[in-house]
């Protein structure tokens, strides 16, 4: 079944005003693009902003298009498509509690939000696009995975979005991947640490897996993996909670400080070395 | 060069000494590795270890069944060849 409730909350339900502090100012909490061609950019809110373009292109979105948002976070991704970009029907589902209250207190127009894991979830109406943006390293948990039961799970994930669309539909998916183990024992631990420690129940899945649990419900229009860009957003939030070290400990306490400086460095070399990537995916629905 | 499979059984042995910190004697082929109180972060270590000595990379859906030293060697002798 993937994170629980209470292993979601973990993972999100620090503190609002924490997340705020360190991720850009729509509180985007996943990886941003800083190259794309010839367009490049230091800057984390422009990362972002490009990454939610690039998702309203890959669910071919238009303002008539009613689109769901599986694994919402705090609203980035849904605002900019209803406010930024005219999408006049826009659902998110988040299985995590002060995500949906900072939903609800953003009050944006056209946008409706619950708290519902995917597996339970029935839309009233069909939908006309689906945004996923890093949802899917909940939906396995890593005893599951070495059960070998991941592909299933995956291919249910798809299975429903197929269900909830209506014939023409695309898709529009980011996942972080896990390529390579490490090697080393204090590498193993760090990222066993980020594993069972900060996102406890979830477990980031392999591009051959997706590439597998697809069928035979979505059709790979293009995939893109961007190692690089996660290693700048990761570094990126790294800079902005050191800068904030004084607030954190005070209001969070040392060790919550410590144990995210240790998760967002971790990350860092991860990507440096291939041990994770994260990949970007438009699907067209098979009718 | 390659190694030959009783020089890849020596480095495994010298190396899972270093890793775990234990003389181990009577490795063979059929040894379980589990057996030899090694748990799967120390073989992966064995494995990142061998890996750079004899500049091979293991692909990691492979490793997941690896039991027995055999196991081990036998993929490591594939990565080897020619």
């Amino acid at each position: 079944m993937g994170s629980t409730q209470a292993e979601v909350e973990v993972s999100y339900d620090v503190s609002n005003e924490f997340f705020r502090l360190w991720l850009d100012e729509r509180m985007n909490y996943t990886c941003g693009i800083f190259d794309e061609g010839d367009w490049h950019t230091t800057s984390l809110e422009e990362a972002q902003l490009k990454k939610l373009a690039w998702h309203h292109d890959a669910a071919h979105l238009t303002p008539a298009k009613r689109t769901l948002d599986i694994g919402c976070g705090w609203g980035a991704n849904i605002e900019y498509q209803a406010v930024d970009r005219g999408v006049k029907e826009v659902h998110g589902i988040t299985l995590s509690r002060s995500q949906h209250d900072e939903i609800m207190r953003r009050k944006i127009p056209g946008v409706t939000a619950s708290v519902c894991s995917y597996i339970d979830y029935k839309p009233e109406k069909k939908f006309d696009a689906v945004i996923s943006i890093c949802m899917m390293e909940h939906i396995c948990s890593p005893e599951e995975a070495r059960a070998g039961k991941h592909i299933e799970m995956y291919r249910n994930y798809f299975r429903l979005a197929h269900e909830w669309t209506n014939p023409g539909s695309y898709f529009a998916l980011q996942t972080i991947l896990r390529n390579r183990f490490p090697r080393t024992r204090q590498e193993i631990q760090d990222i066993g640490f980020c594993t069972y420690k900060i996102f406890p129940g979830g477990i980031t899945p392999r591009l051959e897996d997706i590439i597998v649990a697809v069928n035979p419900y979505w059709e790979i229009v293009e995939v893109k993996t961007r190692r690089t860009d996660y290693q700048k957003t990761c570094q990126a939030w790294l800079d902005r909670l050191r800068d904030h070290q004084d607030v954190v400990k005070k209001k969070w306490g040392n060790q919550v400080f410590d144990d995210y400086v240790r998760y967002l460095s971790t990350c860092v070399w991860a990507f440096e070395k291939h041990y994770q990537s994260l990949a970007q995916y438009s699907l067209r629905r098979i009718d | 060069m390659a190694s030959s499979r009783a020089e890849l059984l020596t480095i495994f042995q010298k190396t899972a000494t270093e890793v775990v910190e234990r003389e181990f004697t009577n490795i063979s082929e059929k040894t379980v590795i589990s057996e030899l109180g090694i748990d799967s972060l120390g073989m992966l270590e064995i494995v990142g270890s061998m890996e750079r000595q004899l500049k091979i990379q293991l692909p990691d859906e492979a490793l997941a069944g690896i039991q027995t030293v055999e196991d081990l060697l036998s993929l490591v002798e594939k990565r080897q060849a020619p």
